[in-house]
């Protein structure tokens, strides 16, 4: 027994069956992780998708409940995160953060085991670009994050034809919010806020160069050209909305709508040189993103108006100078985002105007230019998709999925225990042989979680399909020693590497046939050849080794009787 | 005297071959009036459409289903599962599935477990394609393995027949018994290409390379196939009838047949043929 641990195979197998658990990393599943923090939300910048939430203002958190039960909290919010103490300030109600249960285990689970609605698009139009299907991905992202739909993934797919092909699955979702998700196109607009400072009650701005009294009247009232506004009341001037936003003791602020989306003729989504930019180029220590906006004559012209001899300040960080006032992006009355807007614009009728930013890398640079790109075309989409596959599961189905999947192998386990019992007669034989079996389902649970594979239905056959090769190579690893005891033309380690020749020769064979599966059918069937694939070269290279040297060991006494 | 009945026992093992030869025929035979006329039967998959599989507690009236559905044309199957009734309904796929499940829960049906699948038809016709391909690859992939690992012409080319057996007659005995073509039936024939070339390779290593009488050793790999198949026939018989999913029921059952095929194919067709090579070249 003690040589046995000693050997290089069985201390493999020791070894991986450890690393495999360190992956699945089982725990109690208690707590909830952060799923999600839009980019308006009081979190945004402390809180990052995946960290732990254990406790918040005096409560401890164990059910997603518990955390959006402050969902209508105003005020200071601390919170643990991570273990560590922190605190934010939410000004008005919403936590702009998606959280979801402690997982059981590093394992994720398919669409079709937790439930929850997965389609396939393809662009209408062919040969469409990559650029175009990037377009439309942010496009969706942008609405999930405005509207605050359900979480998704949204990926681009191509097939082995090279058809492109967008996928979105929403786990626990349904096709109603698929549709949603589609359909949803906004109402964009672009303003500038403009703060006018009192003195004596009495202050001015200017549009287009002339100046405007403002009187401070009350509270929250104020004066403009003989009309009295209280706070969020409109008033038109020089053919533009102008908004009353607020007024304090010694300011108000304006804001004047610049754009709206009729405004907006185009959005330059690929570079063509002369024509219009849209690019992401290095810069500096980080990256520079650039496109070009056509807006209309209208839309440029009260650009100007507001702009005009408005006060410039100098960026301490770029060096830059830009106006005092920035320009802020609403869809659907939310906002998005502000730009700064360059000094030497003030005044200026630009009909094709740069929209640039910064970013420290690339990634982060053109996912920021996607995502104002689909602001800017009030979140509509560059191309028209076609639901060409839907699956859609309902949670209780896929749990059940998974039970029964368990029962079946539970019932298997046991069918072939009994199967071994009557053809060896042995239950010293049976109990290694099931355990081997639950060494390589570890194994396989172990390497999906470590290669970031999600298990599906696929995968689950999968995983049954690579078990059951397993248990044929202990049965060939078995017969070829017992067989060794009774010819005695070869000794028992020629014996064990005739029967590895074997079991190597037909893993190949297997391999081999589940190579193309991982190409076809956009990889429905993907899950399936690649557990089934990984399963058998665990089980070559790591456990069927140790399980040779443990059956030498194991049958060593019975050989030297006969 | 002796000598020539022993040699004339000897032989009868060839006319076992007839067994797995008539079987091949008919296949192709069928699987050639199969596509020739109507086409293979094809899961939605591969061939475009709307399923909405519902689980109901109580067994549910397909009849009446179909009447209130009337309006979208639907086809219906109703079947037994471990765990109640399913229903599966088949329409379209340009019909609303929101709107059928909708219409059966006004109709007074109510139900949580249910799965929609609806494929374009272009999309359906692409996957078959695809997986036809693949099909043809993962058999080249195989034979190409056999050769290398045997190096010795007829040997090899009696596993790789064995193999085209085993997935010609698989393909067509699941279209007899209803089991339509969809991609995880591919991935079980495809699997089959792998799995049942393990018994193969056992048989041909353990005559080939082993000393000793032809018919003992026969007679032990024989032992070994037949435990090896009989496992994986319980863990896919457990499988079948267990798992509610369609999916593990379809690649467990296409297995099963397949499996069934392999044991008559690899005993019947392959062990005959490497015994006939083995004997022609000792008696030379």
């Amino acid at each position: 027994m003690k040589r046995l641990l000693k050997d290089w195979r069985i201390i493999l197998l020791v070894i991986a069956l450890l690393t495999a658990f360190y992956y699945i990393s089982p725990s109690s599943g208690e707590g909830i992780v952060v799923q999600s923090v839009s980019t308006n939300s009081p979190f945004y910048g402390k809180l990052t998708p995946g960290e732990s939430l254990s406790w918040a203002n005096e409560v401890d958190l164990a059910e997603p409940a518990d955390f959006y039960q402050f969902d209508n909290f105003t005020g200071v919010f601390r919170f643990k995160h991570s273990g560590q103490l922190d605190l934010t300030n939410i000004d008005s109600p919403g936590l702009g953060v998606t959280v979801n249960k402690k997982p059981t285990s590093q394992i994720s689970l398919g669409m079709d085991l937790v439930g929850g609605v997965r389609v396939l698009l393809q662009p209408v139009e062919e040969n469409v670009s990559t650029e175009m299907i990037m377009q439309a991905i942010s496009t969706l992202e942008t609405r999930i994050n405005v509207y605050g739909l359900r979480e998704s993934r949204i990926q681009p797919i191509t097939d082995i034809e090279g058809n492109s092909y967008i996928q979105i699955e929403m786990a626990g979702g349904s096709l109603l919010e698929i549709e949603d998700l589609l359909e949803q196109e906004g109402n964009f607009e672009a303003k500038i806020p403009i703060s006018i400072e009192y003195k004596d009650n009495k202050g001015t701005f200017s549009v287009a160069g002339q100046e405007y009294s403002v009187e401070l009247i009350g509270e929250g009232k104020v004066k403009i050209m003989e009309q009295i506004l209280e706070i969020n009341d409109t008033f038109s001037l020089n053919s533009m909305e102008f908004e009353h936003i607020n007024t304090s003791k010694n300011m108000t602020v304006l804001a004047a709508t610049v754009f709206t989306g009729d405004d907006i003729r185009s959005v330059c989504m690929v570079n063509q040189p002369g024509i219009c930019d849209s690019a992401v180029f290095p810069r500096g220590e980080g990256y520079r993103f650039q496109f070009t906006v056509f807006v209309s004559e209208e839309g440029a012209q009260k650009f100007a108006d507001i702009t005009k001899g408005m006060k410039s300040r100098i960026d301490p960080n770029t060096g830059e100078s830009y106006l005092d006032g920035q320009l802020v992006l609403f869809l659907d009355e939310n906002t998005i985002t502000t730009l700064s807007i360059s000094s030497d614009l003030a005044g200026r009728v630009m009909t094709n105007p740069q929209v640039t930013g910064y970013r420290p890398t690339y990634d982060e640079a053109k996912a920021e230019k996607l995502t104002l790109q689909s602001i800017l075309t009030s979140g509509a989409l560059p191309i028209d998709l076609e639901t060409v596959k839907v699956d859609q599961v309902s949670p209780t189905l896929g749990q059940e999925f998974i039970n029964s999947a368990f029962k079946a192998a539970g019932i298997a386990a046991l069918a072939i225990a009994l199967v071994i019992f009557i053809r060896y007669r042995k239950i010293k034989l049976v109990i290694p042989m099931v355990l081997w079996a639950g060494f390589e389902l570890v194994l396989i649970l172990g390497g999906s979680a470590a290669i970031g594979h999600t298990l599906d239905l696929a995968s689950i056959a999968g995983i049954i399909a690579a078990l059951g090769t397993g248990i044929d190579v202990q049965i060939m690893i078995i017969d070829e020693i017992l067989l060794g005891t009774k010819e005695k033309t070869y000794t028992l380690k020629q014996q064990i590497k005739k029967a590895f020749f074997i079991v190597f020769s037909a893993a190949t064979t297997t391999i081999a046939a589940m190579i193309p599966l991982m190409l076809i059918g956009i990889g429905v069937m993907r899950g399936f050849a690649i557990v089934t694939a990984m399963g058998i070269l665990l089980g070559v290279f790591i456990s069927r080794p140790a399980f040779g040297k443990f059956a030498e060991k194991l049958l060593e006494k019975d050989v030297e009787k006969e | 005297m002796e000598d020539k009945k022993t040699e004339k026992s000897d032989t009868n093992y060839r006319k076992l071959l007839i067994i797995p030869i008539i079987l091949l025929i008919f296949s192709l035979g069928y699987l050639y009036v199969a596509t020739t006329g109507p086409g293979l039967e094809r899961d939605i998959d591969l061939k475009g459409g709307t399923q909405i599989s519902i689980e109901f507690e109580s067994s549910i009236n397909g009849d009446s289903i179909k009447s209130i559905l009337a309006e979208f044309e639907p086809k219906i199957k109703t079947g037994r599962s471990i765990n109640g009734f399913t229903v599966i309904i088949e329409v379209e796929s340009s019909v609303n599935t929101s709107e059928v499940m909708q219409k059966l829960e006004n109709s007074g049906y109510s139900f949580e477990n249910y799965s929609v699948q609806t494929m374009g038809p272009i999309l359906g016709e692409s996957f078959f394609k695809q997986s036809q391909y693949a099909l043809a690859f993962a058999f080249v992939f195989m034979a190409i393995v056999i050769f290398i690992i045997f190096r010795k012409l007829l040997p090899s080319f009696y596993v790789v027949l064995c193999a085209s057996a085993d997935i010609i007659e698989t393909l067509a005995f699941s279209q007899i018994l209803g089991i339509k073509l969809s991609l995880a039936s591919f991935s079980a024939l495809l699997l089959l290409v792998g799995y049942s070339v393990d018994t193969d390779i056992l048989l041909t290593t353990r005559l080939l390379k082993a000393g000793g009488d032809v018919k003992e050793n026969m007679k032990n790999a024989l032992k070994t196939g037949l435990t090896m198949s009989a496992t994986t026939l319980t863990v896919l018989l457990s499988l079948y009838f267990i798992s509610t999913s369609g999916i593990i029921q379809q690649i467990a059952s296409v297995l099963i047949i397949g499996l069934v095929l392999d044991i008559t194919n690899t005993w019947l067709l392959n062990a005959p043929l490497i015994r006939w090579y083995i004997e022609k070249k000792v008696n030379k």
